[in-house]
């Protein structure tokens, strides 16, 4: 069971990385990304093809961040022209919009890959602690995840952008008066979004394989992290993606991957409707 | 008014071949593409129906239809009821969960990309359900849809249910264009231009939203059934958010939100699309999703609704991005 537990640490912290992406776009360009979990698929994909292409993982892992970036700024450019339109068109039609890309991302990529899973093979065997048989993928990819969840907190906290990130978040208006360019920094939440859900997908490949057609599944993931954690607050979204992490593999070990899917949809849904937080 | 009813006539016309098509078709491939038309077009009308009253987007109709077309057959699969009874139970269940939805949401002010994720989130449980209970559904591979009318033949049977959405589709418009002319209707204008405005003047927009909901989960779960038994099929994937919400969304947009006329003409030119794009497989799901960010574009940038004359269904306002 411990070892359940651990995998779900290691899942939870890749939620968390998807759901804080999730978030900081929701929370500075006011739209719900719904080919986020596309961006997570190409990075994978596009690592396991490098890598068996007979490039070294140390550069086949950060060039593979290049399709989720280079996605980011397609879907912002398609984005931006909405920024003019009130609160409820642009947030209505920005989800029409990003399903639309997810459709056309998810065919596009489910034709050209339907046949194989995607990974990325960690070279070391399981590491035994206190009696127990534990993966050291998993261990590997939740001491990178809380790695690269610390050094956000510090990007936010202490450079100069990052902290003109979290200006904007907060109050766009009061942040353009502080001559923030609110433009630029949403186009920096999109390039961010992007490198945590390449750097998510990549940690996946090396815990688990990814499905080319699971890019729905992980936006739904992604989607619920951000709404359990309050869908503005990065906190929240880092403890409710441990949470749903840990739930979601001792449930799935429990009860079966399909009830604890439907469970988790169900208490999402009941979260969204009677607007509880996590963190 | 000279438009309204050109563009009532214009719906009474391509009603009327639907059904007249419906009656002297003798291809058994031309009957389903009907049944698929009336299927799309009742599914789009549902969608423009509550967005137009609550300004929300829906994204459940695919599970609503999927509902009412899994209850309906199963009930007389594995109970053995009779045919009407199940289709009766398969409607209501779909009824209920679509008002439900609505209602829970508008009570608790969940409005916008919330409302938005909420509705997919019902999509994807009905999905999960789907495939998750394979033992009672069937699982991914789907099932035969027990028919009715299998006695009077195949070609019989499917010209049946080709006439059925015909008929359907055109209650259904008929419905809308009266609906629109009614005081449920203004009011239920009124609460998708500003929920909060209604309120403040005595009415419970709640019940606006729910009735908006109700109407158009009525029309999706009447669908539902006429095209699983138009396919003599079902299975997840003719009910999941690609296939049924993202078309009937491009339906809506293409066609005008609130021209019925425009409606009809998108959903059969939808259908023809998605018929034309069968052979391409997995890549028939990136045409669809750039033909519907095609048309996102074109309608932001005014060109459908200059092409189609059409008044934009939100008001325009000035940048508020301070709010975000």
């Amino acid at each position: 069971m411990i070892d359940v537990v651990v995998d779900g640490v290691s899942f939870g912290l890749q939620l968390a990385m998807l759901g804080v992406g999730l978030t900081v776009v929701y929370g500075i360009a006011g739209v719900l990304n719904l080919s986020h979990g596309e961006w997570v698929v190409a990075s994978t994909v596009s690592a396991s093809l490098l890598v068996a292409s007979g490039l070294h993982p140390a550069i086949a892992a950060p060039a593979a961040l290049l399709p989720a970036v280079l996605l980011s700024i397609l879907t912002w450019s398609l984005l931006r022209p909405l920024q003019t339109l009130g609160d409820e068109e642009r947030s209505a039609l920005g989800l029409v919009v990003t399903l639309a890309l997810a459709l056309a991302l998810h065919g596009v990529v489910t034709s050209q890959f339907a046949t194989a899973h995607y990974s990325l093979q960690v070279p070391v065997g399981p590491l035994k602690v206190a009696g127990f048989d534990l993966r050291s993928s998993s261990l590997i990819a939740s001491a990178v995840a809380a790695l690269v969840l610390a050094s956000l907190h510090l990007f936010v906290t202490r450079t100069r952008t990052g902290i003109a990130l979290r200006a904007t978040f907060q109050n766009p208006r009061l942040a353009e008066l502080q001559c923030i360019d609110v433009g630029r920094m949403r186009y920096a939440a999109f390039v961010l979004s992007a490198l945590l859900a390449g750097g998510a997908g990549l940690l996946l490949g090396t815990t688990a394989s990814v499905d080319p057609a699971s890019g729905l599944e992980l936006t739904v993931l992604s989607l619920i992290v951000c709404i359990l954690g309050g869908v503005r607050s990065v906190k929240g979204a880092v403890a409710a993606g441990v949470a749903l992490g840990v739930t979601d593999s001792v449930l799935s070990y429990l009860i079966g991957a399909y009830l604890s899917q439907f469970l988790l949809l169900m208490v999402a849904s009941a979260a969204l409707a009677s607007r509880v937080r996590i963190g | 008014m000279r438009t309204r009813w050109s563009g009532e006539a214009a719906s009474a016309v391509l009603a009327s071949a639907l059904l007249a098509s419906s009656l002297f078709s003798e291809s058994l491939y031309a009957l389903r593409v009907i049944g698929s038309v009336a299927f799309y077009v009742a599914v789009s009308q549902a969608v423009g129906l509550v967005f137009a009253a609550t300004g929300q987007v829906f994204l459940a109709f695919g599970a609503i239809a999927g509902t009412s077309a899994y209850v309906s057959s199963l009930l007389a699969i594995h109970l053995g009821l009779h045919h009407a009874v199940a289709s009766a139970a398969g409607v209501s269940a779909s009824v209920l969960l679509g008002t439900a939805v609505s209602a829970a949401a508008a009570a608790r002010g969940i409005s916008g990309t919330h409302f938005g994720v909420l509705t997919l989130l019902v999509a994807l449980s009905f999905e999960v359900l789907v495939l998750g209970m394979r033992e009672v559904t069937f699982g991914e591979a789907g099932f035969e849809v027990p028919d009715p009318l299998a006695g009077l033949g195949g070609l019989a049977s499917a010209r049946a249910y080709a006439l059925m959405g015909a008929a359907l589709l055109s209650a259904s418009t008929a419905l809308n264009l009266l609906l629109l002319r009614s005081r449920v209707g203004v009011m239920m204008r009124a609460v998708g231009e500003d929920a909060e405005l209604v309120r403040f003047s005595g009415v419970n927009p709640v019940r606006y939203k729910a009735l908006a909901a109700a109407l158009g989960s009525l029309y999706a779960s009447a669908a539902g059934q006429l095209y699983a038994h138009s396919n003599g099929f079902a299975s997840p994937s003719m009910f999941s958010l690609a296939e049924v919400d993202a078309l009937a969304y491009l339906v809506c947009i293409v066609g005008g939100l609130g021209s019925a006329a425009g409606v009809l003409i998108a959903g059969t030119g939808v259908t023809v699309l998605k018929e034309a794009t069968r052979a391409l497989g997995e890549l028939q799901l990136a045409v669809f999703g750039l033909s519907l960010l095609a048309s996102v574009i074109a309608w932001k940038s005014g060109a459908l609704r200059r092409t189609f004359r059409l008044k934009a269904s939100g008001r325009r306002r000035p940048s508020t991005s301070s709010s975000v």
